[in-house]
């Protein structure tokens, strides 16, 4: 899995909307993020199959990493004993070796640590019992399944009090994980404590390991994250925008803005827009995917317009080539020397047009 | 290219009154006996252009009455038709709109010059005339569109009845002038009556005589019992041209597609497959199966062992329950499969036409969709009328649990 880049968002295990040979064809992202409230309230059926994630969910392939933390819905219902997991009756409540049970039968191909999120906000007492949770079930977890280190990505939480951050962060760089879920983020924090937050966390985290971040998903934020030390992002951005009926169309190859009031340039296509009743061009011209190869903005426009499922469908598939493309993009610069430049002018073109 | 209409038929073979032929259409050919999948506003709900594809469909339905609607006339006409506004480059069969107007709408009003309604969309009173279907389905495209007929519930007796069927006459030949692509479009006639032989005979002699490409046998599943059903399709066979596509309309669940086949129909459409499959229900040779049952959530066999769909090669029944209740691909899943159980029954039963074999696979299929040997009145008796006899049931059948 080359990095950086994002996870598919899946509902009840399945990339959202995406029969198995509609994602087979979404072979520009590699990974699926599983939510643990999806896999523990199949988890009877799943190990009673014996079949792998992939097979059980029909992932066509991809690797999957199971989270706690649902990108599309967040909930501060957990206290220091448990994890509060929202299943369809209610919460249940999830003890650390429980849960570590699970990974061990269910074999991701990585997972995040028990833990559990506590926004910029919380108070200073809290904060300290999430961390010191955090901690404990990370080594007591370990302990009872040593060779879970490989896969895990150890939590680090306490992002409102920088004494117990770097206390996390410590503690799970100690562990010796394969990356870190740097928790906390994407919720109440602003851009410049996000970005305070990350440098600080810079200076502990060895910088082999990935690093993967929850709720942080539109280009812009994706850009200043990657440049203050992220990798792997999980979010619902692309699907949202599908939900809205709202096209990605951001420019890879962005160009100096100009002051042409003409500019047709755009980063979003709002399709339920009467604009694109005629309108018999592909959402982006060159695109790749099964939308743009296949069908107009018209027949989109008037999918929306009837209310047809097609038109998630064939938003999803776009949305998440094209932000799949996106980090392409930002590797490929990565590799060549060029990220800052390219940030530069893709931001500088990206806010001309919002 | 010949003279006439765009329509070409084929049979193949035959078994008793059972058909297996090829219907070749400006978009492309498919075989006979056939089922339409019904697209109704532009999109098979939930699968996409090429997933239909790979389903095998040669050809389906798009709704006048919808598409007049949104997106409308003049947005299609400058789209060039509904085959680019889906880029579908296969077949599309589309209804004349009358049907909507009688079951959707509170104040249908049928006169002889149109169905007169008032518009659900914005309040004005508006009139559904044989030319203004026309002029929609030309507008459509599709490569067969049906003619306006006035529509009567089969629980509706007297005049009624028969009004219906004189006017639905002389709209055929309204329809006929008013239709403007006849190279390009095939007009099929609708076969109306009720349930009185003598008023279907008429119709069917009347129609006829206007050597439409095709026709329809309509105003049936809508109330009627299953015994007057049959009977009226059974003598609309007997009567309309052998050289030519019959197409009973709104035809459905699949013990009915296989008596009609049987009977000597050769098109068939229906909501069912893909509707039932939003409610979580799959179609198997032994009936249905309700997903979202509890009894399914360790279930990990396929739906059916020898479908062979994409779902069926993939997806346990286990997961598919979990789908089933709560997400959008639950329902896109099992309207694929129900449409490729669809296609492959269509397949099933042309190839037992062909091979001699038609009313083993017929009893057969009846012994699987009725266990107990109960079979409905009805079945037996249509089936008896093309000499397929059905088994009771064996001492085995009896014993023999089917654990859906």
């Amino acid at each position: 899995m080359a990095t950086p880049c994002f996870l598919l968002h899946t509902l009840k295990g399945s990339p959202q909307n995406l029969t198995v040979d509609l994602c087979r064809g979404l072979d520009a992202a590699e990974a699926v993020h599983l939510n643990l409230s999806d896999v523990l309230d199949q988890y009877k059926a799943l190990k009673g199959s014996n079949l792998s994630l992939d097979s059980y969910f029909c992932l066509s392939g991809k690797l999957s990493w199971i989270g706690i933390r649902d990108p599309s819905l967040y909930n501060e219902a957990s206290t220091g004993g448990c994890m509060a997991v929202s299943l369809p009756g209610g919460f249940r409540q999830v003890k650390a070796e429980e849960y570590m049970e699970l990974i061990d039968q269910c074999k991701p191909e990585f997972f995040v640590g028990p833990n559990y999120d506590l926004p910029h906000s919380a108070s200073a007492k809290r904060t300290r019992k999430c961390v010191d949770s955090c901690i404990q079930w990370h080594r007591d977890g370990l302990k009872a399944f040593p060779s879970l280190r490989e896969s895990m990505f150890a939590a680090v939480q306490g992002i409102s009090s920088s004494r117990d951050r770097i206390r996390c962060a410590r503690e799970a760089v100690d562990l010796d994980p394969f990356g870190f879920y740097v928790g906390g983020q994407g919720l109440d924090e602003s851009l410049e404590q996000r970005q305070q937050d990350l440098i600080e966390l810079k200076k502990i985290l060895p910088k082999e390991k990935p690093r993967l971040v929850v709720g942080i998903g539109a280009p812009d934020e994706v850009l200043y994250s990657i440049r203050d030390g992220i990798d792997v992002f999980v979010s619902t951005y692309p699907n949202d925008c599908a939900d809205l009926g709202i096209a990605l169309c951001f420019s890879l190859v962005p160009t100096p803005p100009t002051t042409d009031a003409n500019s047709t340039s755009s980063n979003t296509l709002n399709l339920r827009d009467q604009e694109y009743e005629l309108d018999t061009r592909p959402l982006v011209e060159a695109c790749g995917c099964y939308t743009c190869q296949h069908h107009t903005r018209a027949y989109i426009h008037h999918l929306l317009n009837t209310h047809e499922m097609l038109a998630g469908i064939l938003l999803i598939l776009h949305n998440c080539r094209h932000y799949a493309e996106f980090f392409r993009s930002i590797r490929y610069h990565l590799d060549h020397r060029s990220f800052q430049s390219f940030m530069d002018r893709f931001l500088a073109s990206y806010h001309s047009v919002s | 290219m010949t003279e006439g209409p765009p329509l070409k038929y084929e049979l193949h073979g035959q078994w008793g009154k059972a058909r297996a032929g090829r219907i070749t259409l400006p978009h492309g050919s498919f075989d006979t006996p056939v089922f339409m999948p019904v697209g109704t506003q532009g999109t098979i709900k939930g699968l996409t252009s090429q997933q239909v594809e790979e389903l095998g469909c040669g050809i389906i339905l798009g709704n006048t009455y919808h598409l007049g609607h949104r997106p409308g006339p003049d947005t299609l006409k400058k789209l060039g038709g509904l085959h680019k506004l889906m880029n579908w480059n296969r077949n599309i069969l589309t209804d004349s709109g009358g049907f909507q107007m009688v079951s959707l709408l509170k104040l249908a009003n049928i006169t002889e010059e149109g169905v007169k309604f008032i518009s659900p969309h914005d309040g004005t009173e508006m009139m559904l005339t044989p030319e203004y279907s026309m002029q929609l389905q030309n507008v459509i495209g599709a490569d067969i569109m049906m003619a306006l007929d006035d529509v009567v519930s089969t629980v509706t007796t007297g005049p009624r009845v028969e009004e219906a069927m004189h006017r639905t006459l002389r709209w055929i030949d309204r329809c006929i002038d008013a239709h403007q692509r006849p190279r390009e479009q095939n007009l099929y006639a609708i076969v109306q009556g009720g349930l009185d032989t003598t008023l279907r005979y008429q119709c069917l002699d009347g129609l006829i005589k206007r050597d439409l490409p095709g026709y329809a046998i309509g105003g049936l599943s809508g109330g009627e019992s299953k015994d007057d059903f049959w009977r009226v399709v059974s003598l609309c066979t007997d009567r309309l041209p052998e050289n030519k596509p019959r197409y009973l309309m709104g035809v459905g669940f699949p013990v009915d597609l296989v008596v009609c086949v049987a009977l000597g129909v050769d098109q068939f459409d229906c909501v069912y497959p893909s509707r039932t499959a939003r409610f979580g229900t799959a179609l198997v040779r032994t009936g249905v199966l309700h997903l979202k049952a509890a009894q399914y959530e360790c279930d990990y066999r396929p739906i059916e062992e020898d479908c062979g769909c994409m779902v069926c090669k993939n997806y346990t029944r286990a997961y598919l329950h979990a789908l089933a209740r709560k997400e959008q691909l639950g329902g896109q899943l099992l309207t694929y499969h129900n449409i490729a159980y669809q296609m492959r029954l269509m397949k099933d039963l042309r190839n037992a036409i062909l091979d001699g074999s038609f009313p083993h696979f017929v009893q057969n299929f009846m012994q699987l969709q009725y266990p107990d040997g109960k079979y409905d009145g009805w079945v037996v008796d249509a089936l008896a009328s093309v000499g397929i006899h059905l088994k009771p049931p064996t001492k085995k059948d009896e014993t023999d649990k089917m654990d859906e």
